[in-house]
This record gives structure tokens, sequence and C-alpha cells, in this order.
């Protein structure tokens, strides 16, 4: 039966029916991988305990926008929080929340053994890392992009005139787009790389975090001990994502940074080297293993 | 001695599964990170004494953050790994009391973070006191250990209890660490009074000023506290549904 029979290298037909619908092709299976992954992540269609954590974090991003445009619609020129210090404050809620999600996202199959069957399906190895990839991406923008862009948009809507103010305010929203999806990607490729290590989702989840913090502090010492002398002292920032976050917005909005000055080309390049590296790590681990 | 011959078998066990897993290692390679950022000062020393440079090292790194998660780790993992494998049901079968199990997994945590601790400071202030600069830095030693020794009873007690309530407890933990402890504790005094963080530097600066009042005193409070938790884990773990 069916008409696609010709496409299965069967020597018996034992009846079975077979799949005669479209084929959606590779594109199709990444993208329902990285949705599913996603909603897994923040606890859609999950019990309750597991929506409590991506809540409140959502929340506490949701808080300090919405008291800002509050406080714009009320007093214009009084400037409450500029996307500089925006991005500033968010960065510890977001290492969280890349601590949460990330996890979430390749430990999980691991330790559910789930890996051989989607190796086994038209999900393979690069696939797989792409979808989750992209997934995680996806995810924290939602909460390093979309709360900016908010804050645009309400600053712009509350102008006297938004048109102008809107067209004006262009380029903040281009620098907001380049270092929101700078950092969402940095973050959650550091994530997924060390998950990708361990089928315990807490492990992942304690060295993440204690990664983010105590890679600043040994920057800081390095910095210290160098003393700004050597060919390698303007790179010791590159070791601490915070301080590489730091330094990508002061250059990017131009604001007076704290400590010394990142050149925005090198903090750039710090990123997509680090993003770079990432990759080839995990590309090369899920190609071996399992 | 029969009630620590029945706890045996509960805390090899759950050593042995420290020790299997990455727990153990990843919490003896934790406790020593300190001991990088010795190197580095002792590589420079740029006029810090070593006993300045280990008083704050101690107060800003290792109090507030890395000894809570070193002892986070196998606590909320304790039971916790056994609710995710789902093999909790199957010690729960043994006849064995709550209060042992509770304590046997006690002991267990304890006998993995104290010792790692400990190596890790005693490294950390070996390789410190390389660099110039004369002080009695066996006493900051003593200090140190007791308040980090002392902190690993409390917290270890606590995300016994929390991760017999909460999934997810260490990132309940971690959000407890840095937002309460942290911030909290910056903005609003009231927060140190049941803070852990305030009572382990307590013991640290009452051994160190020679106030044995103000250390045995944070000591108490903090035992007191450990106490109270193991007795409600204990109440949990009789109370709870495990499937």
């Amino acid at each position: 039966m069916g008409a696609a029979q010709g496409d299965y290298g069967e020597i018996f037909d034992r009846g079975y029916r077979h799949y005669a619908g479209p084929r959606l092709g590779q594109a199709h299976a990444i993208w329902a991988l990285a949705r599913y992954s996603m909603a897994r992540a923040v606890g859609i269609r999950r019990p309750w305990t597991a929506k409590i954590i991506p809540a409140l974090l959502y929340g506490a991003v949701a808080i300090p926008v919405a008291v800002a445009i509050g406080i714009r619609a009320f007093v214009p020129a009084f400037a409450f929080l500029d996307y500089a210090s925006f991005f500033g404050a968010i960065f510890l809620l977001e290492g969280i929340f890349v601590a949460l999600i990330a996890p979430e996202m390749l430990s999980s199959d691991r330790h559910d053994r789930l890996l051989p069957l989607y190796f086994s399906r038209p999900i393979g190895r690069t696939a797989y890392v792409v979808a989750k990839l992209l997934g995680t991406g996806l995810l924290t923008l939602s909460i390093s992009l979309l709360p900016a862009v908010v804050l645009w948009l309400g600053n712009g809507l509350l102008a006297r005139e938004p048109i102008t103010a809107m067209r004006e305010g262009l380029d903040d929203l281009g620098r907001i787009i380049v270092a929101g999806v700078l950092i969402a990607f940095y973050l959650g490729a550091i994530g997924l790389t060390i998950s990708a290590f361990t089928s315990r989702r807490s492990v992942a989840v304690g060295v993440i975090v204690l990664g983010f913090v105590l890679t600043e502090s040994l920057s800081f010492a390095i910095s210290r001990a160098l003393d700004g002398q050597g060919p390698l002292a303007p790179w010791v920032f590159a070791i601490s994502p915070s301080r590489t976050i730091a330094g990508l917005v002061d250059s990017l909005f131009g604001v007076p940074g704290f400590g010394e000055h990142v050149p925005l080309t090198s903090a750039i390049g710090a990123i997509v080297v680090v993003i770079a590296i990432c990759l080839a790590i995990m590309f090369a681990w899920y190609q071996r293993h399992d | 001695m029969q009630t620590a011959w029945t706890l045996l078998p509960v805390t090899t066990l759950a050593l042995r599964q420290f020790t299997g897993g990455r727990t153990a290692r990843l919490v003896l390679l934790l406790s020593c990170l300190p001991a990088l950022f010795a190197a580095i000062y002792a590589f420079r020393p740029s006029g810090i004494a070593p006993g300045e440079f280990l008083d704050g090292l101690f107060r800003e790194l290792i109090v507030p953050t890395l000894a809570p998660i070193v002892v986070l780790l196998p606590a909320t993992g304790a039971f916790g790994d056994e609710l995710e494998d789902g093999t909790l049901p199957y010690l729960l079968m043994k006849p064995v009391s709550r209060l042992r199990l509770i304590l046997g997994k006690f002991l267990a945590v304890l006998l993995v973070t104290i010792p790692s601790l400990l190596i890790g400071l005693a490294l950390t202030t070996l390789i410190a006191s390389r660099a110039p600069g004369s002080a009695d830095l066996g006493a900051l030693l003593l200090a140190m250990g007791a308040a980090a020794a002392m902190l690993a009873v409390l917290l270890a007690a606590v995300f016994l209890l929390v991760s017999l309530v909460i999934p997810r407890a260490l990132l309940a933990g971690m959000v407890y660490v840095f937002a309460w402890e942290s911030l909290l504790g910056r903005f609003l005094p009231g927060v140190r009074a049941i803070s852990s963080r305030e009572h382990a530097l307590q013991i640290f600066d009452g051994i160190l000023a020679g106030d044995a009042a103000l250390a045995t005193n944070a000591a108490v409070a903090m035992a007191v506290a450990a106490v109270v938790a193991l007795a409600l884990a204990v109440w949990r773990l009789r109370s709870m549904q495990v499937e």
C-alpha cells in the first residue's frame, strides 16, 4: 500500500502503514527541537514548580523597565534608567537565567538517555547542537533584548513628538540590538558548553554561576598583578564574561566605564572568539561521544 | 555507640555517591581555587601584607560565594539526586529510621565539604605566606578554618531541608546566596541578623580578636539553627509523598 513505497528499501512488505505526508526537511526538524527545548526550559506544559524560577526572573527584569517607563511618563525630564546601566544591571539576572535554561537544554537529555533516540532520527549530531544553541540564544534574547526594546519604545512613544524622537533614536535601537544579540549568544554558548559535559542539572547550574563570579574576581586579580604591563594586559578582561559585557556596553553606548576602557573592536572580538571556541568544543564533543 | 554504627551504611553509601560522580572532585577543586588567587598575589604582592590579603580574600570571596556553593553542591545533591533519579523510595524502604537517614546524609556532606575547605584554606595560606611581610598566619588559618567549618555545618543542614521541599534546590540556593545575602544584606541591615555570612564572620572576628564570647555566641546560634533545620528535614521526610 502507499504510493511512496519505492522510497523504502524493504525486502518484505509487512503491511505497516508508511508516512505519506509531506517531508518537511532538516530545517523544520531543527526548528521543532528548538521550539520544544525552549518550552521545556521555561516550564511550559510542566508542573507549576518548574515555572516559579523563570517567572521570578522575568518579573525581576520587567519591574525596572516598568518603573523606568512609569517615571518617564510622569516626570519626562528625569532619565531614570539609560540603556547602558540597564544592560549593566541585568547581567546578574541574565547569568542566572542562562544557568537555569542551559542545563535544562542539554543535561536533561543526557540524564534521561534521550540522545540515542534523537540521533536515530533525522536530527543528527550537528543539527542537535544547532537546535539547542538556537533555542538557548532565542530564549536569552527574550531577557536581554526584549526588555531593552520595550524601554526604547516607551522612551520613544512618551516623547513630545514620537515619530521624530523614534527616528532620532534609531541608532540607539541599533546599539541595543547589537548588544542584546551578542550578549545572548555569548552567555548562551558558554552555558551550553558547560552543561554539555554533565548529566546532572544541578552540577551544571553550580559551575555556570560560580564560573561567572569567580572569573570576574580572577580577572581583576590578574589585572592588578600585571598592572598594565606586558602584551597580554589589555586582554585580561576577556577571561571574565561580566567584564567583557561591561566593556562592550560601555564602549557601545559611549559611557565612561568603571576602571579601564576596553575598545569596542576588542570587546566584540573577544565575544566572537569565545562563541567560536564554545561551538568548536561542542561540535567536536557531540561528534565523538554518545 | 550503636547509633554511630547504624549511621555508617547510609554515610558510606552517600560518600560513594559523591566520590563516584563528579561532586566530590568538583568540591575539592572549587575549595582549592583561592590558592590560584594566592598564587597571583604571591607573584606580585604590591605592598599588601599576606595577613591583610588573606583577610580580604576570606571576607570578600570565600565566605560570601565560594564556601556556600561548595557546601550547596553536595547538600542539595544528597537527597536531590535520589529524588531526581527516583531512587529515594528504595532508600526509604530499608529498615532505617528517617532520623538516621538524615543524620547519615548530613554526616556524609560534612565529610566531603569540611576537609576540602580546610585543604583549600591551608593551601591558600601556604602560598600567600611566600610573599614578604610578617604575620602570625597560624591564628588566621585557625580562625578561617573554624568559621568555614561552622558555615558548612549550618548550610548543609538548611539545604538538606530545602532539597526535600522544592525541586531545583541548588538554583534556589544560588538565588539565596546572591540575591538575599549580597543585595538585601547591603540595603537592609536587619537582614544581617539572620544571615549565615554575618555569623561566620563573627566567629572569624571573634577568634582573631580573642573575643571568645562573640565567637561562641555566633557558633551556638548557628548550631541551634542547624539542629532545627535537621529536625524539620526529618519531619518532612516522614510526611512527604514519594512515588
